[in-house]
């Protein structure tokens, strides 16, 4: 193999790489997608706390299932999905748990916390929106 | 000093299956249509091509249903990944013009 025909081989890899890469974009909306989901459920917990709970949850199911099957209709499944997906979800899961936690037994009547505590359940999404961006745009 | 073009994979030399274990290392998974219109090649012909790296334990082949259709997912097995950076580790190389020294 002589130089050039590697150089243009490694090209023609760069450019399938780009092109599938920024098919795995869609993972950044999602989690955009479910950190807006997650900012509205606990501010609903918080300033509404006569919403029954079981209507909150069931909307936020529907529209996390509605997600959930959108990403699964992509045509491309970005590099380190599943780690980055699952570390977005246990992340949120603390924060969620923490800040409903701590709202609910010390700061019931204070929107400040609940604005704070719905800022902290967007921080995972947002941080692996980024790193997926990120890595849509590096390459070979 | 082995000159690169020893070390290039020779399932993965073959242009077109180059082009496809490029397209899969982007990403964890893609689905045969899409690595067919990336690639530019036939059903056929990528079916065809795919066999070849299943075979090599390069790639994995996946059935999923959405609904009453049967979709096909084809990702890289860790050892075609690795294959493949051994690869391009040695087209870089090649590329750089290393082993010109030994008369290539």
């Amino acid at each position: 193999m002589q130089e050039q025909e590697a150089h243009d081989a490694l090209e023609q890899a760069q450019v399938l790489e780009r092109k599938v890469r920024r098919h795995g974009v869609w993972m950044a909306t999602y989690c955009v997608l479910y950190s807006a989901v997650s900012f509205v459920l606990v501010l609903t917990v918080g300033l509404f706390p006569g919403t029954p709970t079981f209507v909150m949850m069931a909307v936020f199911f529907v529209l996390v299932a509605a997600l959930v099957v959108w990403a699964s209709t992509r045509p491309v499944t970005p590099r380190h999905f599943v780690r980055l997906h699952t570390a977005m979800i246990l992340s949120w899961t603390v924060c969620y748990t923490l800040g409903l936690l701590i709202g609910r037994l010390y700061f019931m009547e204070n929107p400040t916390w609940w604005f704070l505590a719905a800022a902290a359940t967007v921080l995972p999404g947002l941080i692996v929106a980024l790193v997926s961006l990120r890595q849509s745009r590096s390459v070979l | 000093m082995s000159h690169p073009r020893n070390r290039l994979d020779e399932v993965i030399h073959s242009p077109v299956r180059f082009s496809i274990v490029a397209a899969l290392s982007a990403s964890d998974q893609a689905e045969f249509r899409f690595v067919r219109d990336a690639v530019e090649i036939s059903d056929s012909a990528l079916s065809k091509q795919i066999s070849v790296l299943e075979k090599a334990e390069y790639v994995k082949v996946g059935k999923f249903s959405v609904g009453r259709r049967t979709r096909t997912s084809l990702s890289l097995t860790a050892k075609g990944r690795e294959a493949f950076a051994e690869h391009v580790r040695a087209l870089r190389e090649i590329a750089a013009g290393a082993g010109l020294a030994e008369g290539d």
